[in-house]
C-alpha cells in the first residue's frame, strides 16, 4: 500500500462535496470536498505501489482541463488509468449536476 | 476441434509453459504458476485465439497480465465462479474457513438461492486451488450472471443482507463481458454508473440495459 500526495495551483473553488466510485477490486472511490485553501490537495491511498508517475500524468491532464479548487481524496483498489479517468469525469458530472 | 468459451473471472488450469506475455515475465510469476498453475480470465477480446488472462501473486499488488491460446484449452480445465459454490468450501482446512471472507460464504450462499451466481477474487481462487490466497482483510467477491433487473430498493435490501456477516461483499452484476457494481447502482448519487466492457470502462445512465447490448 502506498500513500501519495499531489498539489495543484487552481482557481475554481467547488461549492459542494461529491463522492463517486466504489470500494471494489479494480475500482476506486473519488471524493471532492470544498476547500478554503488557494490550491488543490490530492491525497491518494493505493493498493498498487509504484505508479506515482502514472497518477501524476492522470492528474496533470485532469487539472489542465478542470482547474477546480478542492480537497481530493482517492482510495484506489488496483484500478486502471481508464477507470480512474472515468471516475474523475463522473465526479465532474456530479459536481455540475444541479440536483 | 472443441470450441471453448470463457468469460471474465473464469479460472483456467494451465501448463506453465503455455502462459506468455508481451512483457518480460518476472520471477514471482513463474514461481506462482509453478506452485499453482491457475490463471484468471481478464476482460477483453481474444484476438488471434489469445485469451487475456492474469496471474495472481502472494501480495495484493502482484498481478501480471498475459495470454493463453484458446487452442490449448480443454473444457475440463475451466473452473467457473459458479462451479465453486458447490462442494468447494468443505475441502478447505478449518483454519482457512475461519477467515472472515471464507467464513461468510456458507452464510451468504442460501441468500442467493434464486440467483445464478458465482464467487471470484481471492476466495474464489482459494476455493479452486486450495492455495492460501484469501487474507483477513479480503472482500468476498461475488458475481451475478444477471437475468432480471433489480430496483434501487431491491438492490439496497439485497446488499444489506449480503453485508451482515462482518465482511464486505462486492456484488458484481455481469452479462457476457460487461459488468457493473450493484453497490454503485444502489448508492450512487451520480446519474451514471461505470460499466466495465471488453473495450474498456464506460459510463451509462441505464446499466441494466447497457450490459445486455452486444
Amino acid at each position: 500500500m502506498e500513500k501519495l500526495h499531489f498539489s495543484f495551483d487552481t482557481k475554481e473553488p467547488i461549492q459542494k462535496p461529491v463522492h463517486v466510485g466504489v470500494v471494489a477490486s479494480g475500482d476506486l472511490e473519488v471524493i471532492f470536498r470544498p476547500t478554503t485553501d488557494t490550491k488543490s490537495d490530492i491525497n491518494i491511498v493505493t493498493g498498487s505501489d509504484g505508479f506515482k508517475e502514472v497518477w501524476q500524468n492522470v492528474l496533470d491532464r485532469f487539472f489542465a482541463r478542470y482547474p477546480i479548487q478542492a480537497n481530493i481524496e482517492i482510495n484506489d483498489f488496483g484500478s486502471t488509468p481508464g477507470v480512474v479517468n472515468l471516475r474523475l469525469t463522473q465526479a465532474m458530472e456530479a459536481l455540475k449536476d444541479e440536483k | 476441434m472443441e470450441r471453448i468459451e470463457v468469460l471474465p473471472h473464469d479460472l483456467i488450469k494451465i501448463t506453465v509453459v503455455d502462459f506468455f506475455s508481451e512483457q518480460v515475465i518476472p520471477d514471482w510469476v513463474v514461481e506462482s504458476l509453478n506452485k499453482t498453475p491457475l490463471v484468471i480470465v481478464r476482460r477483453g477480446h481474444a484476438v488471434d485465439g489469445k485469451i487475456p488472462v492474469g496471474v495472481r501473486g502472494v501480495k495484493r499488488e502482484q498481478r501480471f497480465a498475459g495470454y493463453v491460446l484458446s487452442a490449448k484449452l480443454h473444457s475440463e480445465d475451466i473452473i467457473t465462479p459458479h462451479s465453486l459454490i458447490q462442494n468447494s468450501w468443505d475441502k478447505l482446512p478449518e483454519v482457512r474457513r475461519m477467515l472472515p471472507a471464507i467464513a461468510a460464504f456458507p452464510k451468504i450462499a442460501p441468500l442467493l438461492n434464486n440467483y445464478h451466481w458465482g464467487i471470484s477474487g481471492s476466495v474464489g481462487f482459494e476455493l479452486a486451488s486450495g492455495a492460501s490466497t484469501a487474507k483477513s482483510s479480503s472482500d468476498l467477491d461475488l458475481i451475478w450472471y444477471e437475468s432480471q433487473k433489480l430496483s434501487r430498493e431491491e438492490s439496497v435490501e439485497l446488499l444489506n443482507k449480503l453485508n451482515q456477516f462482518g465482511v464486505h461483499a462486492d456484488f458484481q452484476v455481469v452479462h457476457g463481458q460487461k459488468g457493473f457494481s450493484l453497490e454503485e447502482f444502489a448508492k450512487s448519487t451520480s446519474d451514471t454508473i461505470l460499466i466495465k466492457t471488453a473495450d474498456g470502462p464506460k459510463l451509462s445512465n441505464d446499466p441494466w440495459a447497457e450490459i445486455e447490448k452486444d
